[in-house]
């Protein structure tokens, strides 16, 4: 196992890659963190004339959707693409072992992700104290939900030889399970001035995560398809169900009874809420259970799906 | 050879190496088990010295153990002055040669290399065939090729297997034999377009193929049974045959046999008339001075043949069932290393089961052609090493001064 992860390890150093995701992250966080103001804070960090790591945490959980991908993708793809798929299955040592050595290395590289963008608190203490307990707190919030992603991505890496639809579909997994945390805010916000954005929004998202499953569960274009259409109908009969009721026959309406039901199951899906949790830095708490789960999961998944690939 | 490496799993029958079952103790299989696939496996970004380092580590060695094999894969293979070159860099025969070095870092028992030799110069194959041939005095080697000469040259034994089944097997010397009981006579005969059915009537000819012919005669190649002598008096027959019709004989030229032409007409005799045209061939074979070289061969006609050659140590042996009458082929085990010679009476099977094996094969080609291979593999590795120690005790028995054999 240790053998895999130096392996994977001098895969990520030894080559541009490792060092162009670093530096293209840690570029669109400091970017981001200094010019969008997503807390409702009053304008970008120019305007408001505080420095916070706030926007930073704020943000986390969408860079990382698009870049965690990009470190999982090699993962698997680039030994299925080349022949060291075969040799790495004919190695004595148990697929698990090899899943998690490859894990591990995203891990570590996840790890010097984020310790990069450590200048921007490091650059605080020059302008004055920072409270560095919700700052480490933050940080540990964004390497849980680095790690769900990371094992996400690992396990679609493990499904094709094919790097950017590897990085694609974890992206649009990644992005999806984001964006339900959303679900209010569009369903209210949207809702109110258009309701058809709601329709799509609401409707859209888990047709994506069926049509990856679908893909997962054997490239079988009729299958995925299917389940494509299942997952349309499926979900203009929630929104149907749970649709914002009219008030005063105007186009202004409000949530239904069902419709808070619908966004209280999706918002415990969603990475965002628990995201959010361990950020204010409530340790132990259903958050780390479920980022555990997920990373359980997807791991497992991963090492069953390649060890299925055997009997096939 | 898939199956056998652990890399795809057998849709039924077993398969064992050095003693281990593939399905029952993969890791024990794989700990044994040095593999070059068909494309080196090898990462480009690496240096050799660090990919090297990283199959050890990965085979679980570590430290002076490590640096020992290091050293010693490298100058086996000829990579010292590229050791510290990126893979990705080096010509293919280089990456081949890192790929053979890969699978030999551990010092494996069991040495399986798919198409070591393909897509390389003359030069590159050469050497890998010098290689190969050292590796066999310490290994057993399997190695699938399509160029039957390779076969030859470096195998002491040969296996043919098409579309799943054994087509032939045994050593190079067998099939020499083989071929020489089955020749060819082409002739040109003026006038002679009808001659088809009645030359299909002369005792010992199997086959009678029709030719393209320059306008106005009849030509035919005559595939005959019997060895040379059998193939004079069918020429003689032919003459006959030509003077009692008052044709005249332009030509009659019994063919030259290769053993390219021994393969297709193998293929062409045990082939069941659905199996696809696909011909992957193994081989097995003893080491030691007495063995005969193990064999190989492919058909360079037929784009899906693959052939392959197996060098053992130690000896194969059948498992307990298998020469039970009754047993399916499919259970048959490849035992390479750890057999007692005596354990089993000496019995080939290998035609018998040709059937069982055809009806076991589809869908899943190499996984019953690993089994089909094994059996048969067995039985001529048993042969051999009856021959070997009688030769080994006629030695002996010279030595002492005693009497003869």
């Amino acid at each position: 196992m240790r053998a895999i992860l130096r392996r994977e390890l001098s895969g990520y150093f030894d080559s541009l890659m490792g060092a162009g995701i670093i530096g293209a992250f840690v570029v669109l966080m400091m970017l981001l963190s200094l010019l969008l103001d997503p807390m409702g804070q009053g304008g970008d960090w120019f305007k408001r004339g505080e420095l916070s790591m706030r926007t930073f945490f704020g943000i986390f959980p969408w860079v990382a959707a698009v870049v965690v991908p990009a470190v999982s993708m090699r993962l698997w793809s680039e030994d299925r693409r080349q022949a060291t798929f075969e040799l790495l299955m004919t190695l004595p040592i148990p697929t698990w072992k090899i899943c998690l050595g490859k894990y591990l290395a995203g891990l570590v590289f996840l790890a010097a992700m984020l310790g990069a963008t450590l200048a921007m608190p490091l650059m605080m203490t020059q302008f004055g104290q920072p409270d560095w307990g919700p700052v480490l707190g933050g940080y540990f919030a964004c390497f849980v939900l680095g790690a769900a992603f990371l094992a996400i991505g690992l396990f679609l890496s493990g499904l094709t030889e094919n790097q950017a639809l590897a990085f694609f579909l974890g992206m649009m997994f990644c992005l999806g399970l984001v964006g339900l945390g959303e679900t209010r805010t569009f369903l209210g916000d949207l809702a109110r001035s258009q309701p058809n954005a709601a329709l799509v929004h609401i409707v859209t998202i888990p047709i994506v995560a069926l049509a990856i499953l679908a893909a997962a569960a054997g490239r079988d274009k009729a299958v995925g398809a299917a389940s494509a259409a299942l997952g349309l109908v499926v979900n203009t009969g929630v929104y149907l169900w749970a649709a914002p009721a009219p008030l005063d026959g105007k186009t202004v309406r409000e949530m239904t009874p069902q419709g808070e039901a619908v966004v209280a199951a999706l918002s415990q899906i969603s990475v965002l809420d628990h995201f959010k949790e361990i950020e204010r830095g409530v340790i132990y708490s259903n958050g780390l259970v479920f980022f555990g789960s997920l990373v359980v999961m997807f791991v497992l998944l991963n090492v069953w799906s390649l060890e299925s690939r055997r009997y096939s | 050879m898939k199956v056998l490496t652990t890399y795809i799993s057998a849709s039924e029958g077993t398969a064992r190496v050095a003693g281990f079952d593939v399905h029952a103790q993969p890791n024990e299989v794989r700990r044994r088990i040095g593999y070059l696939p068909e494309t080196p496996p090898l990462y480009g970004d690496m240096t050799v010295e660090a990919f090297l380092t990283f199959a050890g580590r990965a085979r679980g060695l570590g430290g002076l153990k490590l640096k020992q094999r290091l050293d010693a894969v490298i100058d086996e293979t000829g990579l010292s002055r590229k050791r510290l070159s990126r893979v990705a860099e080096l010509s293919k025969g280089f990456k081949q040669r890192t790929g053979i070095a890969q699978a030999l870092i551990h010092d494996p028992e069991v040495l399986i290399l798919d198409e070591p030799t393909s897509g390389l110069d003359p030069m590159q194959i050469i050497e890998i065939r010098k290689l190969i041939d050292r590796l066999r005095e310490s290994k057993c080697i399997i190695f699938s090729t399509h160029i039957l000469q390779e076969a030859t040259a470096v195998a002491s034994r040969l296996v043919i297997v098409s579309g799943g089944k054994k087509v032939a097997d045994g050593t190079v010397d067998d099939l020499a034999q083989k071929s020489s009981d089955r020749q060819k006579v082409r002739l040109l005969v003026r006038g002679g377009e009808a001659l088809e059915a009645p030359l299909r009537g002369i005792t010992g000819v199997t086959a009678v193929d029709r030719l393209n012919p320059p306008q106005g005669f009849g030509r035919f190649e005559v595939h005959t049974r019997g060895g040379a002598a059998g193939t004079r008096l069918i020429c003689e027959r032919i003459s006959e045959l030509c003077r009692t019709r008052g044709l005249n004989l332009a030509e009659l030229a019994p063919q030259t046999q290769t053993l390219e032409d021994t393969f297709l007409a193998l293929l062409r005799s045990k082939q069941a008339p659905a199996a696809p045209a696909a011909a992957p061939t193994q081989a097995t074979a003893q080491p030691g001075a007495q063995a005969t070289a193990p064999v190989v061969a492919g058909l360079p006609d037929d784009p899906d043949a693959t052939a392959a050659a197996t060098r053992v140590t130690g000896r194969p042996t059948e498992s307990e069932n298998y020469n039970k009458p009754t047993q399916p082929a499919s259970e048959t085990s490849w035992d390479l290393i750890d057999a007692d010679p005596k354990a089993q009476p000496l019995g080939s099977k290998t035609e018998t089961d040709l059937p069982a094996l055809a009806e076991t094969h589809d869908p899943f080609a190499t996984a019953a052609a690993s089994g089909a291979l094994t059996a048969a593999d067995i039985a001529a590795a048993r042969r051999e090493t009856e021959r070997k120690e009688r030769a080994l005790r006629e030695q002996q028995s010279k030595k002492s001064g005693g009497g003869d054999s």
